[in-house]
């Protein structure tokens, strides 16, 4: 009988509102008893969405009472507001008990009920404004963001849908305004990789508009008066908050998924929103020095401070030295890395002894580089001699007689002033003549001869693969096909097998 | 309308007058050309008019510049809108005649004009407009001559409806009333169209009547002829008869000397050809696709090899890439032919090369021909079996099978037995009980007796498994050899489209085959030669799908990749063998080539993108390396993916210390799976085996039957063969110290102690070729190497040098002693190339141009353009337009100028006419104060007086 009265509840229409009353103190001590049903839960929703938005917008939930006035004084009609807003505070805190619930379904819909409410309140308030004009329902907003930005549960899928509502420029202030508040809070604190994460994916969400205005417009309640609000309105105000929730969270010790994360979108959509960039080169310069996948990420950022915004930093190049290992070609973000690199390198003003050891130390991976690797490395390498004319030695050194025993160059030294490549040959280069890949092998006997003047476009090799290199030889349909001469006996025993040296067949 | 004619013939008079303009020959000047070209093209600025292009150009600047200039300060603006005004087509006389009509037109628009409508001249009631639209009589257009005046219309039709039918006093009214004209007319020229094909049928019709009678009287004539000769000899006969009354005896003789005259003259026969002979053109045959394979291993096609045997400078040439005849040169080059030719740039390279290549080919003529006469054999056993009996057959089928054994036993030493072992197991498992297995073995027996000799060629894969299922092994590929005999190529049109097929479907089964289980390798064995043979037959459509079907199996591997984040998966038992297929049915050593490019690719992607995390990951790995090391023997090519792989091994099997190593993806320097290949306990008494790749590679293996130290020991032995062969190839890469250097120092940290003393002796034998190479190349006088050569020796210790310290950490104490000695030598011999010394980089050098000389330059078919050289297409079409865009520019500037000049001069005029205004001015008002003063003075004078 109890459920057919919530199932009923779906479909009130709108005037009989008032009859429902009593039912709803009775739907919500039931939702409190059956926490557990998905459905029901999700019913009451239903009902709550509807019920309260209709009293929010009638203004029935608006209570103004003189101050210092006894409860045995209240007409029957205050008494009822009063027990109405009582029932409606207590609607909220169930709701933001169910966005931690364990089904999707309800926790999406109690986060949207709320988000109504938060957008209806903003257009008629439900508790009597003082002078400040500002209709924000600011506490509510509070209420829900600290549920989102639990410390022991993760949110980030439900926080993913707050992306409707963070073009607003309101939203995007109180959020701001919560997180700075809620990370003085952590200050001291480590807080947990769970709460990190979805402060992030919070942060993330905020955006700023394509064309900035000094002043904000785009609200969702109700437009505050002119002058009523002056930090909420400035666009100013907005990146200075913005600025110092970044440096306060960037602060934290962030797990390494979520570094990578950060630093991924910091420079596209974090620095050119702060009031100073350079206040994240302290953060960035740190994460450079870590190596590895993070240090590769933290280039794109650092590049942006030294070449827009004055950073000197004086071991760049070292750094980026270091940066070319083995496993390079292996990560995720290496078309983003050797196109960096090849931005970097692009200066004609650069040292001779540095290119050349760029180049060496490039040659030098190559020699374990995969095939796709090297149809970057070599046409790199090509690009950095041409630019510098002095490098040529690495590939021509007529004038030398005697034999080397060993490669002057030093693949362990960590600097490259003193790694003495100038000194070295590009042998690798000729190793990798007799690769098997005949593009490569192509390229590379090249060196044979003068190298040609015009740069090599590497903007459409970056992103090469194995996928790629196999449909080229593939694509083609088979117009020629030369076959071996000598007649097979068998699987193994053959002309040039090598195989029955490891291998037998069963 | 007199009037207006005469109007029109005075203006075409007077244009012709026009037309006729006088040049006049001061305003012409010519631009002279200084030789006479043949062939040249007359350019277009061989003469032009200076004066009256630039009259031309400051009349147009008058236009248009000089009009803006004037109306520079001007914000109103005069617009002529009058009829052509602007148009530069229309003379004056056409503009008003326009602007006439135009008027006209629009009084006519006038309601109350009387004489509007022009009045229409009309003949018998019909207006002779519409009666002159068929004026022209009409005429067929395929009409001959002779018949032309047959098309037209009869002259009684003509009295009869031209000019409405006036001519004839006929009753006209009365016909014109019943039909429209147009029906009428409509009729006629269908009649006259009927009567035209008539005519031509007849005419058709005589033809082939003179025709038949023609053959028939050619037939007849013939006859004629003959009866006449008969006649005549008949008669003649007669006559002798009646003379002598005896027939004349023929005579043997004349017979024999007829005989002799008609006989075919014996044509001279080849020779037999002695077997050395045979033997000889079958080496020449082998060493001239041994020389095409080096070619294309070096990447130089055959018309490379054609142009390039063309190069030879005389001392007299241009060095302008002109060539004298070939036929001129032939016998020149011919000289040159013993592959000598490119004797200044690497002579000894390649006789060095050369000599080993013959030693080869010796052997593998060796090889070859054994291999040729076991063909032949097989072929006459079949050929045999197609005569004879089903019992025969039979006996035939076990001597096959012996031979085929015969080979397994080569390759497997005596392990025969347990491939029975096997076959027996899988039959059994095959069926499920022992009487159903008798069953099944009588039922087999009775197919066999049953095989019939012909079979239609599968047209699809189920066909071919429906043909095979049923059948043994031998019975298969007695079933395979015949389909191939019944459809040879030469027998009949479309065999090698179904061979074809026959292919695609048989490959298809042999990777099927290697997913059974246990996988039939011996069969997979049995069905190679046939592979190989009827790839030999239509090498382009195999390679097609051999290609596909490695297409197909890298999709799936990177399906894998895309869904795991770009990690693999090590396939099957199938693609394994597939990629083990390619190398057998196509060369490797190509530089580039359709199937085994695309194959080393898949191969290298799955080396470099699978981790791995279990034994039966590294028997896979290893199978791939070792496929890697067989597709680079010959070309001695280099593969990262592959060394950086048996590095990783080397790491996976030596004693890791607390510092980390520096490995290569896919590998991890920390990781559960890092222990994989340490040998933990001692286990010298190990016997070293190799691997098996049914056990070791078989996909549904239990996870722990590999971890164990022997097969541990096993992959071990395979890696450190694998490596020799490696550092053997290599050796002569210029970087081989750099590629092996990390090998060393894993080799170092492993456990040799524990393992078996089999390995420790297989591995000095490597080292003794290797020692001796090493020293050899110290003592050689590099100097006088090519300079290709010279670098290549002395750095192939850039590839080493990572293994050297891989090695020395290879925890040896462990291994078998063979096996550790083994590990020790590989070590000696990583550290011996890293010894080695080189030069450094040098391009080559330009050749010197030669002295140029007086010799013309002779093109025989000369067309006067300046040749663009063999530079890619994009590079000409950006010159052509940079000469274009140089060309434009140059003409905007020029006419800017002239703009300039010419507002300069009307500056200037306009300044001179104000200036010279104002002087007459001045002067005005000189002369009035003159005169004022003049009559002032005259005044006073006159006052005075």
């Amino acid at each position: 009988m109890k459920i057919t009265s919530i199932i009923e509840l779906k479909g009130i229409p709108e005037n009989a509102i008032r009859i429902f009353v009593t039912r709803t103190r009775f739907v919500l001590e039931y939702s409190l008893l059956l926490n557990e049903e998905p459905t029901i839960q999700l019913a009451c929703i239903k009902a709550f969405h509807k019920i309260f938005l209709h009293f929010i917008s009638t203004e029935e939930l608006l209570l103004t009472l003189p101050e210092g006035v006894a409860d045995e004084d209240l007409t029957k009609e205050e008494k009822y507001k009063q027990w109405l807003n009582d029932k409606y505070s207590t609607v909220i805190d169930i709701l933001i008990q169910f966005t931690s619930s364990d089904n999707k379904a309800v926790r999406e819909h109690s986060l949207c009920t709320l988000m109504k409410f938060v957008q209806q309140e903003g257009q008629t308030p439900i508790t009597k404004l003082r002078d400040r004009q500002v209709y924000f329902p600011a506490k509510l907003f509070e209420k829900i963001l600290s549920a989102l930005v639990s410390d022991t549960t993760d949110k980030q899928d439900l926080i993913g849908r707050f992306l409707e509502y963070a073009d607003y420029d309101d939203i995007r202030y109180y959020v701001l305004k919560f997180l700075l508040s809620s990370l003085k809070s952590k200050q001291q604190a480590t807080p947990s990789d769970v709460y990190l994460n979805n402060l992030f994916s919070l942060l993330e969400q905020i955006s700023f508009p394509q064309i900035e205005q000094d002043t904000c417009t785009h609200f969702l309640s109700k437009c505050p008066e002119e002058g009523a609000a002056p930090k909420m309105t400035s666009t100013k105000e907005h990146k200075k908050m913005f600025s110092h929730v970044w440096l306060d969270f960037l602060r934290h010790k962030l797990p390494a998924s979520l570094y990578k994360r950060v630093l991924v979108m910091l420079h596209e959509k974090v620095m050119p929103h702060l009031t100073s960039p350079l206040l994240l080169s302290d953060f960035l310069t740190q994460s450079y020095e870590i190596g590895g996948a993070i240090s590769l990420l933290a280039l794109n950022g650092l590049f942006i401070l030294v070449h827009k915004y004055n950073l000197d930093y004086p071991d760049f190049y070292e750094k980026l030295y270091a940066l070319f290992e083995p496993s390079v070609f292996h990560v995720k973000y290496r078309a983003r890395f050797f196109f960096l690199a090849d931005l970097f390198l692009t200066s004609s003003h650069l040292p001779a002894y540095l290119v050349a050891a760029f180049a060496k130390r490039l040659a030098h991976l190559s020699l374990t580089a995969p095939q796709f690797g090297l149809t970057v490395t070599v046409p790199f390498i090509y690009n950095l001699i041409n630019r510098h004319p002095n490098c040529k030695v690495l590939l021509h050194r007529p004038n030398s007689t005697t034999e080397v025993a060993e490669d002057p160059y030093l693949p362990e030294e960590p600097d490259p002033a003193k790694c003495q490549a100038l000194q070295s040959s590009l042998w690798e280069l000729q190793t990798l003549q007799n690769h098997i890949n005949p593009d490569v092998a192509r390229m590379c006997q090249r060196i044979d001869h003068p190298l040609q003047k015009d740069e090599i476009p590497l903007q459409d090799l970056l992103e090469t693969s194995y996928t790629e290199l196999f449909e080229k030889e593939t694509k083609k349909k088979v117009k020629h096909a030369s076959v071996n001469f000598d007649l097979p006996r068998g699987l193994l025993n053959h002309k040039s097998d090598r195989f029955a040296m490891c291998w037998t067949l069963t | 309308m007199g009037k207006k004619k005469k109007n029109v013939a005075d203006k075409v008079r007077g244009k012709k007058k026009d037309s006729v303009q006088k040049v006049n020959p001061f305003e012409v000047k010519i631009n002279k050309q200084k030789h006479a070209v043949l062939g040249r093209k007359i350019s277009k600025h061989d003469r032009g008019m200076p004066g009256l292009s630039r009259s031309k150009g400051i009349k147009k600047r008058k236009e248009t510049l000089l009009q803006e200039y004037k109306q520079r300060h001007k914000s109103n603006k005069f617009v002529d809108k009058r009829i052509g005004e602007h148009d530069a087509s229309l003379s004056l006389e056409e503009k008003m005649m326009k602007r006439f009509a135009k008027e006209r037109v629009r009084e006519k628009g006038n309601k109350f004009s009387l004489n509007d409508a022009e009045e229409e001249l009309t003949h018998y009631g019909q207006s002779l407009s519409q009666i002159e639209k068929f004026e022209e009589p009409e005429i067929s257009d395929d009409d001959d001559e002779e018949d032309a005046d047959k098309g037209r219309i009869s002259g009684s039709l003509v009295t009869k409806e031209h000019f409405g039918g006036f001519l004839e006093d006929s009753n006209y009214e009365g016909l014109g009333n019943k039909q429209s004209w147009k029906e009428r007319m409509e009729e006629l020229i269908t009649k006259t169209r009927k009567e035209r094909h008539e005519r031509q049928m007849e005419k058709e019709k005589a033809r082939e009547e003179t025709e038949k009678l023609d053959s028939e009287w050619k037939d007849l004539v013939q006859l004629m002829m003959g009866s006449k000769v008969c006649d005549d000899i008949s008669n003649f006969v007669e006559e002798k008869e009646e003379s002598s009354s005896e027939k004349p005896k023929v005579d043997d003789y004349d017979v024999a000397v007829r005989e002799l005259k008609f006989e075919m003259k014996g044509k001279a026969s080849d020779r037999l050809k002695t077997e050395e002979e045979i033997a000889k053109e079958e080496k020449e045959r082998l060493e001239k696709l041994e020389r095409e394979r080096q070619n294309r291993m070096r990447g130089i096609s055959e018309d490379d090899t054609k142009t390039h045997k063309k190069v030879h400078f005389s001392a007299d040439d241009l060095n302008d890439g002109f060539a004298v005849d070939d036929d001129f040169r032939e016998p020149f080059v011919a000289n040159y032919k013993d592959g000598k030719l490119d004797e200044d740039d690497d002579s000894e390279d390649e006789d060095d090369e050369e000599e080993e290549e013959e030693g080869d080919n010796e052997e593998d003529n060796n090889s070859d021909e054994d291999g040729d006469e076991e063909k032949d054999d097989v072929e006459e056993a079949d050929d045999g079996n197609e005569e004879d009996e089903n019992e025969e057959d039979e006996n035939e089928d076990d001597s096959d099978d012996d031979s085929y054994d015969d080979l397994a036993s080569d390759k497997s030493d005596g392990e025969e037995d347990e491939t029975e072992e096997k076959e027996v197991n899988a039959k059994t498992k095959s069926t499920d009980g022992k009487d159903m297995n008798q069953k099944k073995k009588d039922i087999i027996e009775a197919a066999k007796k049953e095989l019939p000799y012909t079979f239609k060629a599968p047209e699809s894969y189920d066909d071919l498994l429906e043909l095979l299922h049923t059948h043994s092994d031998d019975d298969q590929m007695i079933i395979i050899a015949r389909i191939r005999k019944c459809h040879h190529v030469s027998l009949a049109e479309g065999n090698r489209e179904k061979l074809e097929v026959f292919f695609s479907c048989l490959l298809q089964y042999y990777c099927d085959l290697a997913l059974q289980l246990p996988p039939k390798l011996t069969l997979m064995d049995k069905l190679v030669p046939h592979l190989y043979e009827l790839t030999q037959g239509s090498p382009v459509t195999a390679a097609q799908s051999v290609v596909d079907q490695i297409t197909e199996r890298r999709e799936e591997f990177q399906q894998i990749c895309d869904r795991k984040g770009g990690r693999g998966q090590y396939p099957a038992l199938d693609t394994l063998l597939l990629l083990k297929l390619v190398v057998i049915l196509f060369p490797t050593s190509d530089f580039r080539h359709s199937v085994t490019t695309p194959a080393h690719i898949f191969i290298t992607q799955m080396l470099s993108q699978c981790p791995v995390r279990n034994e039966r990951d590294i028997a896979a790995g290893l199978f791939l390396s070792s496929l890697c090391l067989e597709y680079v023997t010959l070309s001695k090519r280099f593969i990262p993916e592959c060394t950086n792989f048996l590095h990783g091994l080397l790491f996976l099997a030596s004693q890791k210390s607390k510092k980390l190593e520096a490995v290569i993806p896919p590998f991890k320097p920390v990781g559960k799976n890092n222990d994989l290949l340490v040998v933990n306990k001692d286990s010298k008494d190990i016997s070293i085996e190799k691997l098996c790749m049914s056990k070791v590679l078989s996909t549904d293996l239990d996870r722990n039957e590999l971890s164990n130290n022997k097969f541990r020991i096993c992959a071990i032995n395979t890696v450190v063969v694998l490596l020799k062969e490696f550092i053997a190839l290599y050796k002569t890469l210029p970087s081989c110290r750099e590629i092996f250097l990390p090998f060393v120092t894993m080799v170092k940290k492993l456990p040799v102690i524990k393992y078996p003393s089999q390995l420790q002796v297989s591995v000095p034998s490597c080292r003794e070729i290797f020692l001796p190479f090493v020293t050899m190349v110290k003592k050689l006088p590099v100097i006088k190497y090519p300079s290709q050569l010279q670098v290549s020796v002395p750095s192939c210790r850039e590839i080493f040098s990572p293994f050297v310290s891989m090695v020395k950490k290879l925890p040896v104490i462990k291994y078998p002693s063979k096996l550790q000695t083994a590990v020790k030598d590989l070590q000696r011999d990583l550290e011996e190339t890293i010894c080695q010394t080189r030069r450094p980089v040098v391009m080559k050098q330009n050749k010197p141009k030669p002295l140029k000389t007086f010799e013309p330059k002779i093109e025989e078919v000369f067309d006067d353009k300046k040749k663009r050289k063999g530079q890619s297409k994009e590079l000409n079409e950006r010159q052509k337009m940079q000469h274009k865009y140089k060309k434009e520019l140059k003409g905007a500037m020029r006419e800017i100028r002239k703009d300039t000049q010419f507002l300069a001069r009307q500056q200037l005029g306009e300044q001179m006419e104000k200036d010279a205004e104002r002087k007459r001015k001045v002067k005005e008002i000189y002369q009035m104060l003159a005169t004022q003063e003049g009559d002032f003075k005259a005044m006073k004078r006159a006052k005075k007086s």
